[in-house]
């Protein structure tokens, strides 16, 4: 087996708050392959953001190793971890306050280029960039355009050229289509998926919508308030779900058809907490419908529990 | 206006509505008929400044003394009248618009640029660094800032230079608190992040990324902060603080011509209304910038 | 079927400013029945959140401006009702819920002053004493304790907030409630609490609602009838086994429902509409979907299509071409 292109090892990242410590992302593991795309799902405080974020050194780890090709960049200086960036690059969620709204198409697409000199020659770099602006589907006569003239679908596309005008191996993509209409969604998942194609990009696919995610990742890791509490295939993980809240997510999917709409609904009592300080156990408890007294006092791990098929539940004791 | 936004920017852009930031605020300001008429009025006095030599003498009408046509009121020869030592009155105002506007104007670029300088690395880095540049701030803005000129005026010496050296001190603290929380707010935006991501350093993210992002809310304040230092300079100048004479200065004038004022009102009016006028010109402009940056808050 | 409750005809509304003029609703007919919910669906710009605007005369001062239409919300002429009218209808007759749970109540009140505020504009026959015991009632069918209600904003969460919103809109009983994408903002989990809490209390109080979304999910699960709007007009309505279970469709419907992942199918690609909305201050002529439209003829460019109904009972209708001559 191939060293995998990035590899996470009981990452933790946590925050100091006026109340506490808070736990955003509370060790997690994982592996993403060449060419592969590992989804990231959970709703809000998951920690699917801050997640995203420590993987690319953009929060720095408070534990934990992150690997790239086998290698600890937690040792990287600075210098070290600036040449690192071209490999792993990020696209963001909001289209708006991701672009500089004082730089032209061009000039925020060039920006990579010019910062790590990889081009020097004026031409040169316009060719790449009407080339990458080709690849991502943005109209050559769009050069000079700023991006508050355009919608959200061109935008994000203009963030995808950025992200990839480096020809980084690793991208991590955080609810980038969140914001855009269904239709332009549709657009952008699609050039997603033929870059991938082509290049043989590793995503980490962040976001919230299961229908997206099924669609775009080869496997799935849920989270919940920092924990990460199952992990398998895509195809294992919406046919098979085993965690509690992994089935309450399923089933608030609403799908568009008739067919769930005479169903009782399964209706998970409560909210969402904040993991300040949070006690060692499985934080869905207050909510879950099965719980048990083992479910706290410890915290605890993902197993496998079918081949690749993870899940950190006592249910599966 | 949440919807009409949202309707205009998912438009397919083909038509040649391509106009960038500056057009359009221009475009805006142009509609605003107090705006052009303190640009206006503003240009108006630039420009006579700038031709003074073309139309007066410095040495001769300005500076030098002739007894015999002392106190004259303004007349077709001298159309402002002459000073009680026989200067010609409008020569005068004109040499004289060239210090108001030049000190007014350099000492507000001065303390600006270093304000943003302050102001961007402070908000930027935060920590010690922007205690230290924020409380040393803080200690010019607890002086009044026409006290702070007169201190290092009264420290420095009187004379031209001195003078743009301690108004450009005062200034500095208001501009760079002004940047620094603007920077603040910047900095968050995703864009920044985006910066980092690409392994772009520091120095480069500051000055391309957030500077030219962040000093909008400067540019009122720049404009309004001429204004302000014209009367600084005159305030100065008629406390004894400011030019040497017999350099003409608006207030200065206003120094020599108060004792003579019960009989020759015109030595005290003509220079207030000169300073009046650019000092209402300028606020116009300033009004008018802020309302074409924003025109969501005319509404 | 029930009587009606709302009718809107031939709506033209444009917003006007120095720069343009935006086209937002170009003839809009729609109906809804006392009781019956129905999904108004469409993509950013299509002039949804206008059309509810328009019901409660809430449009931004001065720009936007209702040009033609009439607008008959239980027998009252909302386009030429005053503005003092219209403040006894708010609240009362319609109500509305905006989108962001974040910014629709105001932060330094608490949610008990803010329903009960509702409560004293309309009715002033209410008492204090009166007005706080139906202010409980009204959290506790929201699914909040009273003993909160003098908390502020700030000290709940997003679905909670929401329920907050959704009692404010309700506790004066409206006829009507119009719901702005209520629960986009939402976690996924929280809004099938949401979204159940609706049910039971349109049902209880049998409100009718003009459910305003993206999300054809959320219609499948709570609508009675579907409107499907494009470029300020509605290219298809039908009660909602028509949407989801006829064959017929308006290609651009077929377009949204072919741009959304299926959890059933393997599909590597997805089928999106080519290209982008229209510029609504200058529409394509003829039929305005035309440009992106896959089965687009020389008639579409040339001439709007008319209403062509597609079933018996006229229950499900369609603005195309396609369905000129569907035999009835």
């Amino acid at each position: 087996m191939s060293t995998p292109l990035i590899e996470t090892r009981n990452l933790k990242k946590y925050f100091d708050t006026l109340e506490g410590k808070l736990h955003a992302v509370d060790n997690v593991s994982f592996i993403i392959n060449k060419g592969k795309t590992l989804g990231v799902v959970g709703e809000s405080g998951c920690g699917k953001s801050t997640l995203g974020r420590t993987v690319l050194r953009l929060l720095e780890p408070t534990d934990g190793e992150i690997l790239f090709r086998g290698e600890n960049i937690l040792g990287y200086g600075t210098t070290q971890m600036r040449n690192m960036r071209k490999k792993m690059q990020i696209i963001f969620q909001d289209p708006y306050s991701s672009l500089n709204p004082r730089l032209t198409v061009s000039e925020i697409i060039a920006e990579p280029i010019k910062v790590n000199k990889t081009i020097t020659d004026k031409i040169e770099m316009e060719n790449k960039v009407n080339e990458i602006m080709e690849v991502v589907g943005l109209s050559s006569r769009l050069v000079n355009a700023y991006p508050h003239e355009l919608d959200g679908g061109r935008r994000q596309r203009i963030g995808i050229a950025r992200a990839i005008i480096l020809e980084p191996e690793f991208i991590v993509c955080d609810e980038p289509v969140s914001a855009l209409d269904v239709s332009i969604q549709a657009q952008i998942l699609n050039l997603m998926m033929a870059l991938q194609d082509e290049k043989a990009f590793s995503y980490m696919f962040i976001t919230h919508d299961l229908s997206v995610v099924k669609h775009i990742s080869d496997e799935i890791l849920v989270m919940y308030i920092g924990q990460s509490i199952e992990k398998a295939t895509s195809e294992e993980l919406f046919k098979n779900p085993l965690h509690p809240y992994t089935q309450a997510l399923l089933d608030a999917i609403l799908e568009p058809n008739l067919s769930g709409r005479y169903k009782e609904k399964k209706v998970i009592k409560g909210e969402v907490t904040n993991p300040i300080n949070p006690t060692p156990g499985c934080r869905f408890a207050p909510r879950c419908p099965f719980v048990k007294d083992a479910c706290t006092g410890r915290d605890l791990e993902l197993k496998e529990i079918s081949p690749n098929h993870f899940v950190a539940c006592t249910l599966f004791d | 206006m949440m919807i009409e936004e949202k309707t205009i920017t998912t438009a397919n852009k083909s038509s040649t509505k391509r106009r960038g930031q500056i057009k359009s605020i221009w475009f805006r300001y142009k509609k605003n008929k107090l705006a052009m008429t303190g640009l206006i009025l503003m240009g108006v006095l630039i420009f006579i400044a700038i031709i003074a030599p073309l139309i007066a003498d410095y040495e001769q009408d300005a500076v030098s003394q002739n007894m015999k046509i002392r106190l004259q009121p303004p007349s077709i020869e001298h159309i402002f009248g002459t000073d009680q030592y026989g200067r010609d009155m409008f020569a005068r105002i004109i040499f004289g618009a060239r210090v108001s506007l030049a000190v007014g104007l350099a000492s507000v670029v001065i303390s600006s640029v270093l304000g943003i300088l302050i102001g961007s690395i402070s908000g930027y880095y935060g920590g010690m660094i922007d205690n230290i540049l924020m409380r040393t701030m803080d200690v010019l803005l607890a002086i009044p800032s026409i006290f702070l000129a007169i201190a290092i005026v009264a420290a420095l010496g009187p004379g031209l230079i001195n003078l743009l050296i301690a108004m450009s001190i005062s200034y500095t603290p208001g501009f760079s608190r002004i940047v620094r929380s603007s920077v603040l707010s910047v900095k968050n935006q995703e864009f920044i992040e985006a910066a980092i991501a690409c392994g772009t350093k520091d120095n480069r993210i500051i000055f391309k990324h957030v500077i030219p992002n962040a000093i909008g809310p400067i540019l009122v304040q720049v404009t309004l902060s001429i204004a302000r230092a014209i009367i600084h300079v005159s305030s100065l100048s008629f406390l004894g603080l400011g030019v040497k004479p017999p350099m003409p200065e608006w207030g200065s004038m206003l120094a020599e011509g108060k004792p003579l004022m019960r009989d020759n009102q015109y030595l005290v009016v003509i220079p207030g209304i000169a300073i009046v006028l650019s000092v209402m010109a300028l606020n116009l402009i300033g009004d008018g910038l802020r309302d074409a940056l924003d025109p969501r808050l005319k509404n | 079927m029930a009587g009606k409750l709302l009718e809107i005809n031939n709506l033209n509304v444009t917003y006007e400013t120095d720069e343009a003029v935006v086209y937002a609703i170009n003839g809009l007919n729609l109906t809804i029945h006392k009781g019956e919910t129905l999904g108004l669906v469409g993509e950013t710009g299509a002039g949804k959140t206008t059309t509810a605007l328009s019901i409660m005369k809430l449009l931004p001062n001065k720009v936007g401006v209702i040009k033609d239409g009439e607008i008959i919300l239980d027998g009252i002429d909302i386009i030429n009702s005053a503005e003092q009218d219209m403040r006894k209808i708010r609240g009362n007759t319609v109500s509305m819920i905006f989108q962001d749970p974040m910014t629709s109540l105001n932060p330094i009140l608490t949610i008990g002053d803010q329903i009960a505020e509702v409560l004293e504009l309309h009715r002033k026959d209410m008492k204090r004493d009166e007005i706080s015991k139906r202010v409980d009632e009204i959290l506790k069918m929201v699914g909040l304790p009273p003993t909160r209600k003098n908390e502020y904003p700030h000290q709940f969460s997003g679905g909670m907030r929401q329920r907050v919103v959704i009692a404010m809109a309700l506790v004066c009983e409206p006829k009507l409630l119009l719901a702005d994408e209520p629960t986009t903002a939402l976690d996924v989990t929280i809004q099938t609490q949401v979204l159940e809490l609706m049910k039971g209390l349109k049902a209880k109080l049998n409100t009718a609602m003009l459910l305003i979304t993206h999300d054809l999910g959320v219609v499948a699960d709570i609508c009675d009838r579907v409107a499907i709007m494009y470029a300020g007009k509605i290219i298809e309505m039908g009660a909602i086994e028509d949407i989801f279970e006829g064959k017929e469709h308006h290609p651009y419907t077929e377009g949204l429902f072919g741009s959304i992942p299926d959890l059933k199918k393997e599909a590597r690609r997805l089928n999106p509409i080519e290209g982008l909305m229209p510029d609504p201050t200058n529409l394509p002529s003829g039929c305005h979907f035309h440009v992106r439209c896959k089965k687009c003829m020389d008639k579409c460019k040339l001439e709007e299509p008319v209403i062509n109904s597609i079933n018996l009972d006229n229950t499900h209708i369609i603005k195309c071409h396609l369905y000129n001559d569907i035999h009835r």
